[in-house]
């Protein structure tokens, strides 16, 4: 999650697409329609464009364009979100769901999108809890956002150079480690479903 | 536990033993591998203890190879050279990933003698960065329309999150640590000493340049 | 950091050994040491000990908690209570792993110490793992964590302070509800600046 220029994942962020309503006749600018037959961009055109390219539009006065939610922000999603958000596969709904959650934001006028990312990042925190300390990662780390991924992944090599050191010399501390940890994802996992 | 103030003491004629260097450059180090942002350098520190391993190194050089107290020195230095190569590379890194907000900072620091950068580490961070721009030139923006060529250094500068999270031991009492916190209230805390906390680094960045409280 | 780097600043802590030679004082940096007698006991700084014990020139003494009743109250303890209870040495296991790998013949009862040290481990970590989650859910912000082992925080990064950092940034984002910006080009400076 770091912002700065030259990030590729910032980059990746803003290229998601938004569906954003044109709200002026826009000459020359129908390509960015793929449905639309004319050169020009009617006002009232419903298009999805990239993140980068709707907050330019949205942010000119008067803004050129509405920026509407993604469906996975919408109260729909919202619900299940709030009622049990590790049920949700973040790989295939959402990728970049709390950065680009981040940006969309504002544009959720009812405020609830804020309080739903927040929420969700906080149940969803012992998924990476059980993910790093699993063996079957790719089992682990399939329902994960990007980030959720980058975070568990790195937690699991924390876990891993633990072992490394606890197996490591002549005082091997780690056999019944491992079975603990075992057991211990076995019940995280039986837990999640 | 101020850096300036064991400089001036160390300025006095030796009133610092070799341990008490060596447990401040532990400190040091472990402060500067874990802190987000670049700590005010111990150079005089540094300098000294490389002083004294020189020193240890020629009187080893006097006493036969099989001799135990020779291999127990070298053990003993060995351990002292890498804590005092990890500081400085530790720097060097943080140097590197936010070398323009470090340069920016640092010329207003020197100006009110505050510096926190050696002298040859301020000369690193302004060739880093000189480097950098020649490499992004060459590279991209002699080949792209001229509108588009300069070198934005404002926008290309990566902070040190200073909103990052540390653990933290307090060496002694601190009350009314204020942690503001988003939207909510600001809520103070106190680190009573040999307490252990994890908080925001940025409320307690000038406790952990003064020495107050222990990064771990 | 790499737990070899927290072995290491653990290495520094003093134990006692009992050399087999006799040798004057040693100056080290990090202190004197000795003289030296054969068969009286003396500290010296772990790594030291483990050294000499490599070279067969001394026995280490097994610390005063390596002792399997103290090891049995402490995981007790460590089993009733919710927090963590304060570890007889802030490297414990540190020094458990050098001592019993270096000078197991020297410790009584070495191979059940080993066990119950093991045991304790595991229970703190999970304790750890629980206390984590909780942290998470019920704020996220700050937590106090005395006598947790710098072995055991470590272990912990650095997935909780950045599940801390990701969460704070959300939530200052978040709380940034509707907030029009005046300039066209402001999308591409909030790249820039520091408190995102």
């Amino acid at each position: 999650m770091d912002n700065n220029y030259l990030s590729i994942s910032d980059i990746l962020v803003t290229n998601e697409k938004v569906p954003c309503k044109f709200l002026h006749d826009l000459p020359k600018m129908g390509f960015l329609d793929p449905s639309a037959a004319e050169d020009d961009l009617k006002a009232g055109s419903n298009v999805e464009i990239p993140l980068w390219l709707s907050e330019s539009l949205y942010s000119r006065r008067p803004p050129l364009v509405s920026v509407e939610l993604p469906k996975i922000y919408k109260d729909a999603y919202r619900e299940i979100l709030n009622a049990d958000a590790c049920t949700v596969d973040m790989h295939k709904l959402g990728q970049y769901f709390y950065e680009f959650g981040c940006y969309i934001s504002k544009h959720d006028i009812k405020g609830e999108v804020g309080s739903t990312l927040i929420n969700t990042f906080r149940q969803r925190f012992r998924m990476l809890l059980s993910a790093s300390v699993s063996r079957d990662s790719l089992i682990a780390l399939q329902p994960l956002s990007a980030s959720e991924r980058q975070r568990a992944s790195a937690a699991s090599k924390t876990e891993q150079a633990l072992l490394d050191w606890l197996h490591s010399g002549d005082c091997v501390l780690t056999t019944a480690n491992m079975v603990a940890n075992h057991r211990k994802r076995k019940r995280a996992e039986m837990e999640m479903v | 536990m101020d850096f300036n103030d064991q400089i001036e003491s160390s300025g006095d004629e030796e009133e610092i033993t070799a341990e008490a260097v060596l447990k401040t450059l532990y400190n040091a180090w472990q402060n500067e591998r874990l802190s987000p942002e670049i700590l005010p350098h111990c150079n005089e520190m540094v300098e000294c203890m490389l002083g004294q391993i020189q020193h240890m190194e020629r009187n080893i050089n006097k006493l036969p190879k099989t001799d135990l107290r020779a291999s127990i020195h070298k053990m003993e230095l060995s351990r002292i050279k890498y804590i005092i190569c990890n500081y400085l590379r530790a720097r060097l890194c943080k140097i590197e990933k936010h070398c323009i907000p470090i340069i920016n900072e640092e010329r207003q620091r020197i100006e009110s003698g505050t510096n926190y950068l050696t002298p040859s580490e301020y000369k690193y961070a302004q060739e880093y960065l000189l480097n950098m721009e020649g490499h992004f030139k060459s590279v991209v923006l002699d080949k792209v329309p001229g509108n588009m060529q300069t070198f934005e250094m404002n926008k290309m500068a990566i902070y040190p999150n200073l909103q990052s999270h540390v653990f933290l031991k307090a060496n002694e009492t601190v009350n009314g640590v204020v942690l503001d916190l988003p939207g909510e209230q600001d809520e103070e805390i106190d680190l009573e000493e040999g307490s252990q906390h994890i908080l925001l680094y940025k409320p307690v960045a000038d406790l952990v340049k003064s020495g107050k409280v222990q990064l771990i | 950091m790499d737990p070899y780097e927290i072995e290491f600043i653990g290495e520094n802590r003093l134990v006692s050994v009992i050399p087999n030679f006799t040798y004057d004082k040693i100056y080290l940096i990090c202190g004197e040491f000795g003289p030296f007698r054969a068969g009286l006991p003396m500290n010296v700084p772990l790594w030291l000990a483990v050294m000499l014990k490599q070279k067969q020139k001394c026995r280490i003494v097994p610390p005063d908690w390596m002792d399997i009743d103290a090891l049995e109250t402490i995981k007790e303890a460590e089993k009733t209570s919710r927090f963590f209870t304060k570890m007889p040495n802030e490297h414990y296991m540190v020094e458990a792993k050098l001592i019993l790998g270096a000078a197991a013949e020297d410790i009584p009862r070495a191979g059940e110490i080993k066990t119950i040290i093991k045991d304790i481990w595991d229970i703190r970590m999970s304790k750890l793992r629980t206390s984590m989650d909780t942290l998470m859910k019920s704020g996220g912000s700050y937590g106090r964590l005395d006598h947790l082992t710098m072995m055991e925080i470590n272990s912990v990064k650095p997935l909780l302070p950045s599940a801390m950092d990701d969460l704070l940034r959300i939530q200052s984002m978040a709380k940034k509800t509707i907030q029009p910006s005046l300039n066209t080009s402001s999308f591409s400076q909030s790249g820039s600046s520091q408190n995102i």
